[in-house]
């Protein structure tokens, strides 16, 4: 087990590991930002180019469509990248605090993180199976 | 009986998505102030007003789940409220269990709507009592500690923000909570319910972790929980786009408003308030998983 982060006293909710907290503040807002601004944008401009109704045929986030996003833009694209970019937020929060404990020599919790990081993948490996 | 409103045209677009916007608002200002998220309202809501399947509606409702917590959950952790070891030791079976909910839902009970349907109905009926029991636990200063909560430094202690004093805690049974949250996460990737609700009693109650820091760090947790059954929907095409657009951004506006008003609102009275529109909205998922409306 590691020495308390960064001369935090053990376990302090408050004070300890500050360089996480920061990090971790930083990836969920750009992740959100990020993705709030694609979706708003996109449902905009599929409000006013379109007339009546909405599309409702589900859209699979594969890596056909992904690409299509890119390479042909429509409203649907972005939207399709702004829910990915969502979608994978947490996850990159959760590589962030793996590289953490990594750095820091915390074993118990690089084993906690990657194992979280891990269902996360393989969440996406099952998906695209179904 | 039809669809309420029929989202491929009953209404222009821009309606169409102001409704949904409006809707996803609503849920999550009430989930916010009530404290249980939003996603307990808008699957009933998406269901019973446009007659969506159950599985579009739970995989917009987890992603929504997924926009609040990056966008409060930072909040909490900026105020240092939160517990980061509590919360990521937790998610390893929160995240366990919302793979397998998503996983079982998209699979094994792909043409069956109806028993999700069903299966909402005690998912609100335990939502109800525990928001109607005015459970709070004082921490117990003088808990004795846990060998598993020691190795993982588990314990630790927040700054209460009315005081500025620092308050420790001792954190116990983490296995119990680990296997009680893990419950929650299945939950979440069945029903599309963030889990809040269930998340926070595990922790006060059951790991002596106080109400303040719980809520918090249930706030924070349930982004990973969600995010592993929105991958596997978003992956395997469950998701309608123009419908979770809006209701991820009205859910985000709704529960970060419901967050300002939370010290000022009645929340007593809109607990009674909305445990009744919880139980018509239950009651019509039962008659609907039961095959008495379409």
């Amino acid at each position: 087990m590691s020495a308390p982060a960064e001369g935090a006293a053990p376990g302090s909710t408050a004070d300890a590991m500050p360089v996480l907290r920061r990090r971790v503040v930083r990836a969920l807002r750009t992740g959100v930002s990020l993705s709030a601004y694609a979706l708003l944008v996109a449902i905009v401009g599929y409000a006013i180019f379109h007339t009546m109704g909405i599309d409702t045929a589900p859209v699979p986030a594969t890596g056909g469509n992904v690409a299509a996003a890119f390479t042909s833009p429509s409203a649907g694209g972005l939207v399709l990248l702004g829910l990915l970019v969502l979608a994978i937020t947490p996850l990159t929060r959760v590589v962030i605090s793996l590289g953490y404990f990594a750095s820091v020599g915390d074993r118990a919790f690089t084993g906690v993180t990657l194992f979280v990081f891990l269902v996360l993948l393989l969440s996406v490996a099952v998906g695209t199976l179904l | 009986v039809s669809p309420v409103i029929d989202l491929a045209g009953s209404l222009p677009t821009w309606g169409l998505l102001a409704l949904l916007v409006a809707i996803a608002m609503g849920a999550g200002l009430v989930g916010s102030l009530i404290g249980i998220g939003g996603g307990i309202f808008i699957v009933p809501a998406l269901v019973l007003v446009f007659g969506l399947d159950i599985h579009y509606a739970v995989a917009a409702s987890l992603l929504a789940v997924v926009a609040n917590s990056c966008a409060s959950g930072s909040l909490y952790v900026e105020q240092g409220i939160t517990d980061l070891r509590v919360g990521m030791f937790l998610e390893t079976s929160t995240v366990v269990g919302g793979f397998i909910g998503a996983t079982l839902a998209v699979s094994l009970l792909a043409s069956r709507s109806n028993v999700l349907n069903l299966a909402f109905v005690p998912v609100v009926g335990v939502a109800a009592v525990l928001m109607l029991w005015h459970y709070e636990v004082p921490p117990d200063p003088r808990a004795p500690p846990d060998r598993l909560a020691e190795r993982l430094r588990l314990s630790g202690s927040y700054v209460e923000p009315t005081t500025g004093a620092s308050v420790p805690f001792t954190v116990r049974r983490p296995l119990a909570g680990l296997g009680l949250t893990g419950l929650a996460g299945l939950g979440s990737g069945l029903l599309g319910v963030g889990g809040g609700i269930f998340n926070v009693p595990a922790m006060n109650a059951v790991m002596n972790v106080p109400m303040r820091v719980a809520t918090s760090t249930s706030t924070f947790k349930i982004g990973v929980t969600a995010s592993a059954a929105a991958l596997v929907y978003l992956v395997s095409g469950d998701v309608i786009l123009f419908v979770a657009a809006p209701i991820a951004i009205g859910s985000v506006v709704g529960s970060l408003v419901g967050g300002h008003l939370q010290a000022r609102a009645p929340v007593r009275s809109l607990t009674y308030l909305f445990v009744a529109v919880l139980a018509i909205a239950a009651a019509l998922m039962a008659a609907r998983g039961l095959g008495y409306v379409g």
